[in-house]
């Protein structure tokens, strides 16, 4: 089984409660984030492009920071796909930071180690559901096996412009704004 | 540099240390939890059943609140969960909170949280400028003091200030009523402030026209609003504004085919989420807009095509044309509008020139809210936080009372913002009173702040915010606002008033007010002898305080109703007691009873049931409403609730509330019979027991559909039958030609303001930034400033809060137009010079902005270089003017400054430094 997100960039607002219910949950300092909403924009003024995208770990059916990791800290769960990041087998080398795509293992200065999105391992085993996935006031976030995922949005995608698809077999999707296709993007902070 | 005294930016207390703080309130492990050591909490979460989920509330002042649960586990708070209690569906929505509600763990946890009473070192109770060192305010040295003597200065100076300088001498700064009302009240009185605050020109230009200005009145509930073909959203932002459901209504009303059309200088969150077509503006310049546009109606307007409900406009408004005038009126909105009186007819060519919107665009956008859609126009208070804006309402009003989108299913003309965000109607649920409310009368913005003042409403002073600085300055007079504003047709009347303590528990006033570098000058070469802040954080009110008082959270002692107002309409929501006080922390409650004890008052005149008692109160006292308004408690109270909770102090208390209602009654107070009467301790059914409403912490009626007997149409009854349902004006209906507001605004002092709209070019507008209007040359100011309420926080609450900062940089977006011109890129230092101050920001270059407006996000504290005089905070108050016009609009939002690239590069949001008590 892969279970994976689904993201709907049409109705978010980049409101960033999914990316706090995140930190909240995994007690996170400041700069590392498991999930992030990052904001872009294109186009000219009056005719703006503008979204918002939240990713986390895409809990790829290739993970490269599971085949870079020296130290085999990351294991793949069969039950539900999640990658599992092992903090006590890490050494903070940062191999994966590099051969992740999508730049998903994030290096806690303090702890000079790498942690990343276990799919919230702990609550999904006790047959919970990840933070994020309920906590959206948009509802644009989902959180389900990607083959319902698939079903129940057709038409949804797995990369844009700002999250080019690393070949890594990410179990993600998104229903897009028409604008995330814009080569020309910029991040913007807002 | 920034002049901020402590840095702990990314630090929060970790839970082992909270858990010592908490567990003991003795100083000892205080001091424990207090070392500067602080390290981010280690992640040791681990999902345990044994945990417990608590209800606890987000209390910003969003004008929602949304119900939030913190996992309690061996006495600390691990988490926070949103709504789970039932499945999420749009006609029964889960209750989610936003980001600010999410990040709250690290606001109540935090190492910026006040520990200690402390004092300023050259402060000395006595009065007189040896004791007092005014100019030493904002730069003085802190020392910690106890409680004891904390309280024994407070009662001290309280007693001096009133006998030497009558109870005028002593403001609350809170326009609500908080704690030190009721302290003051029962030593006599004090003066009271009062502001339009986020409301801009709505608050008294909307009733007297016979409109609501908040949402419950004002809007169609959320069923209705899906109905609509069109919706026009004029200046409004719940994306930012009002987080948590609201937005998610405005994306059901997409998903059921509305088309969005936006108006505003920025293209904000909300219209990128809804499509909107965008129609950009410049700041202050609507009403040209809007008069351009029923410029197109009238012109295109035929008996054979008609453009215009002249059935509504004939039969429930007045004043629209000469036809319906009152008796003596000579001008009217129509004929204004062809150019019959001064030979300018308002054409969308006239408007361009303003608004900056193209001649065809506007016409299109008339035909696009044309008689034939259903159509919901809705706005936000921002394009009336601007001067000269006060027949803005009125006219906002004309504008959908013509196209037809008044009083009928699916179309609506009014605000759709702060409580009840685009869910209007009366609320379908009520919790019992909160005691404050209970005691003073209900607390709401819009009642008379005199309110159960024992002065009487005619000596009570009600100082207006920009006034308030203005008055601590030693000319010792101040414009009283109380009988304009509550009395109408009674002027501002000017009156000798020598301000001697300030003393706020609510407002972080030198923040929210604008131009604090006129208060901070008054503060410091005035009179002003004691200044008293009780806050949970460092707060720029508490920097500039002469005593700070640390108070504790609402999840630091027992609970209650959220608000009595503040909440969804289907929806109450209730918290209770997840840990004990943080360090020193204290129940403003307590400070207030300790200080009246030192008075010669007891603990009950002042609150005379403890706060377990009131929680009981907010829990039985709340009712649900039949369709037909038939009222019904709401919580389940058995005999063993009441044992459980014991009620000692509420039966005394209600044995003596007779004689408090005659009081109150006596003092005109409205309320207090609805809030009493009904009250008994007493056994009752209702539809959730008090088990259950301490497991979920909120009751939410479960709506079926627009066809649920709960749906609201504003004005429906209007339309209907206005002879059987008129409007809350004179004539009866809506006027657009309203003597009463005119005659009310225009008798404040400061200008005059027209029974009907007109255009004058607005002071400090869009025309202000130029020098050469004709031949469109810029002046000394060329750039106007907005400041959008911001998701990063909320007014000035958790501005400091990690999480929030590092999710939201707190930039000034600058149009990619403008930067290009200065040689701005992202992350560049923008250094923003008004008349009134300067404040400096990383910039965000943007194309979502109308070229030469800024927008600068509301709430930022204050950080004044002493040695410059330049604000490192990127506050927006301190480049906003405090000039009064009209009904004294607070126009943050007429904010004129020239801009320059500055070289010093600005750290990040996250990365600036919070303003840490010096005291540990």
């Amino acid at each position: 089984m892969s279970y994976g997100f689904y993201f709907d960039q049409t109705a978010c607002i980049g409101c960033r409660a999914c990316q706090i219910a995140c930190k909240d949950k995994n007690d996170l300092p400041v700069g590392p984030r498991f999930r992030m909403v990052n904001t872009y924009e294109c186009g000219e003024f009056p005719k703006p492009g503008y979204y918002h995208l939240s990713v986390t770990c895409n809990h790829c059916d290739s993970p490269q920071c599971l085949a870079s990791c020296p130290q085999g800290a990351y294991s793949k769960d069969e039950a539900t796909g999640a990658v599992i990041h092992d903090d006590e087998l890490c050494i903070g080398c940062k191999t994966c930071v590099t051969a992740c795509p999508y730049n998903v293992p994030q290096f806690f200065e303090a702890d000079k180690l790498v942690k990343k999105c276990d799919m919230c391992f702990d609550l999904v085993s006790a047959g919970d559901r990840p933070a994020c996935a309920d906590c959206c006031p948009m509802r644009a976030l989902e959180w389900d096996e990607i083959g319902n995922l698939k079903a129940a949005h057709p038409d949804a995608v797995n990369a844009i412009a700002a999250w080019p698809d690393g070949g890594t077999g990410p179990n993600c999707l998104m229903t897009i704004k028409a604008e995330a296709n814009e080569p020309n993007f910029a991040r913007k902070l807002i | 540099m920034s002049k901020t005294p402590g840095t702990n930016a990314g630090k929060s207390i970790s839970r082992r240390r909270f858990l010592a703080a908490s567990a003991a309130v003795s100083a000892a492990f205080g001091l424990t939890a207090c070392d500067n050591s602080l390290e981010p909490a280690k992640d040791d979460t681990e999902y345990l059943t044994e945990e417990k989920w608590i209800p606890v509330t987000c209390w910003v002042d969003c004008g929602g609140k949304c119900p939030t649960r913190a996992l309690v586990k061996d006495g600390t708070i691990v988490r926070i969960k949103g709504d789970d209690t039932h499945p999420d569906s749009v006609e029964f929505p889960q209750q989610r909170s936003c980001a600010r509600g999410r990040a709250q763990r690290h606001h109540v946890l935090a190492a910026d949280r006040l520990k200690y009473p402390m004092k300023r070192k050259n402060w000395n109770p006595g009065g007189g400028k040896e004791n007092v060192h005014p100019e030493l305010r904002g730069r003085d040295e802190w020392e910690r003091i106890t409680w004891d003597e904390a309280i024994d200065m407070l009662a001290s100076e309280t007693r001096r200030i009133i006998d030497t300088y009558g109870n005028n001498s002593i403001l609350n700064t809170d326009s609500m009523h908080t704690e030190p009302h009721n302290l003051f009240n029962k030593l006599g009185g004090s003066a009271v402030c009062y502001m339009t605050a986020s409301y801009g020109s709505w608050q008294n230009g909307a009733f007297d026209v016979g409109s609501g200005y908040d949402t419950s009145e004002s809007c169609l509930d959320r069923f209705e609003l899906m109905k609509s073909d069109v919706i026009v959203l004029w200046g409004i932002n719940p994306a930012w504004s009002s987080g948590g459901n609201p937005a998610y209504i405005l994306k059901n009303c997409k998903d059921a085919g509305a088309k969005f059309i936006a108006v505003d200088p920025f293209f904000n969150d909300t219209y990128a989420m809804v499509d909107a077509d965008w129609m950009p503006v410049h700041p202050g310049t609507d009403m040209a807009l809007m008069f351009a546009m029923i410029y197109t109606l009238l012109v295109e307007d035929t008996p054979e095509k008609p453009t215009i409900d002249w059935d509504f406009i004939r039969r429930c408004t007045m004043g629209f044309d000469e036809e319906s005038l009152p008796e003596g009126a000579t001008e009217n909105l129509k004929d204004y509008v062809l150019g019959k009186y001064d030979g300018v007819p308002k054409t969308p060519e006239w408007a361009s020139e303003i608004c900056g919107l193209e001649p065809e665009r506007i016409v299109e956008f008339t035909h696009a809210i044309g008689l034939d859609k259903n159509v919901s126009l809705i706005t936000g208070y921002a394009s009336a936080r601007t001067f000269d804006t006060d027949n803005l309402p009125q006219l906002f009003l004309a504008l959908g009372a013509l196209t037809g989108h008044m009083g009928k299913s699916g179309n609506m003309t009014g605000i759709g913002n702060f409580w009840n965000a685009l869910n209007g109607g009366m609320p379908l649920v009520q919790t019992g009173v909160t005691y404050t409310d209970l005691f003073t009368s209900h607390s709401g913005v819009f009642n008379d702040p005199r309110e159960g003042n024992p002065m009487g409403y005619q000596d009570v002073i009600v100082v207006e915010d920009k006034q308030l600085y203005k008055n601590v300055l030693p000319n010792k007079k101040t414009l009283d606002w109380g009988e304009a504003l509550f009395n109408e047709l009674k002027p501002v009347e000017e009156r000798d008033m020598d301000c001697r303590m300030i003393w706020s528990a609510f407002c972080n006033y030198i923040n929210c007010f604008p131009d604090p570098n006129l208060g901070i000058k008054g503060l410091r070469e005035g009179d002003v002898e004691c200044i008293v802040r009780s806050d949970i954080n460092f707060t720029t009110t508490a920097q500039y305080a002469d005593i700070v008082l640390p108070a504790i959270t609402p999840w630091e002692r027992p609970g209650g109703a959220a608000e009595y107002y503040y909440h969804p309409r289907e929806t109450v929501i209730y918290y209770f007691q997840v840990m004990e006080p943080l360090f020193e922390a204290k129940d403003d409650q307590w400070i207030v009873k300790q200080v009246g004890m030192k008075l010669g008052l007891s603990e009950k005149d002042l609150f005379p049931v403890s706060r377990k008692e009131q929680e009981f109160i907010h829990l039985a006292g709340a009712r649900w409403y039949e369709p037909d308004g038939t009222e019904h408690p709401l919580v389940t109270i058995t005999q063993e609730d009441i044992d459980e909770y014991g009620l000692e102090e509420l039966r005394e208390y209600l044995e003596t509330a007779e004689t408090v209602y005659k009081d109150e009654a006596a003092g005109g107070t409205e309320g207090i019979e609805n809030v009493i009467e009904p009250f008994k301790i007493e056994t009752q059914e209702g539809l959730i027991t008090v088990a259950e409403m301490k497991e979920k912490g909120f009751f939410q009626l479960e709506r079926k559909g627009a066809d649920d007997g709960y749906g609201y149409i504003p004005f429906k009854a209007l339309r209907e039958d206005p002879e059987a349902n008129p409007a809350h004006t004179e004539s009866g209906k809506i006027e657009f030609y309203c003597k009463a507001m005119a005659d009310k605004i225009t008798g404040m002092g400061w200008n005059e303001v027209k029974p009907y709209p007109t255009y004058t070019t607005p002071y400090m507008g869009y025309e202000a930034t130029f020098s050469d209007w004709e031949n469109k040359v810029k002046g000394e100011y060329p750039f106007q400033v907005i400041n959008p309420h911001y998701m990063g926080r909320q007014h000035g609450v958790m501005n400091t809060v990690d999480w929030l900062k590092e999710a939201f940089e707190h930039p000034v977006f600058i149009s990619a137009a403008d930067a290009a011109e200065y040689g701005i890129k992202d992350g560049d230092s923008v250094l923003m010079t008004s008349k009134t101050g300067r404040t400096l920001r990383r910039a965000t270059v943007t194309n979502r902005i109308i070229p030469g407006t800024l927008a600068l996000p509301h709430g930022a504290w204050l950080d004044i270089d002493e040695e410059t005089g330049i604000d490192y905070g990127g506050h927006d108050n301190v480049i906003a003017p405090s000039d009064s016009r009209g009904q004294s609009v607070d126009a943050y939002n007429s904010t004129m400054v020239k801009i320059e690239k500055w070289s010093e590069p600005l750290p990040m949001h996250v990365d600036e430094p919070v303003p840490m008590a010096p005291v540990e």
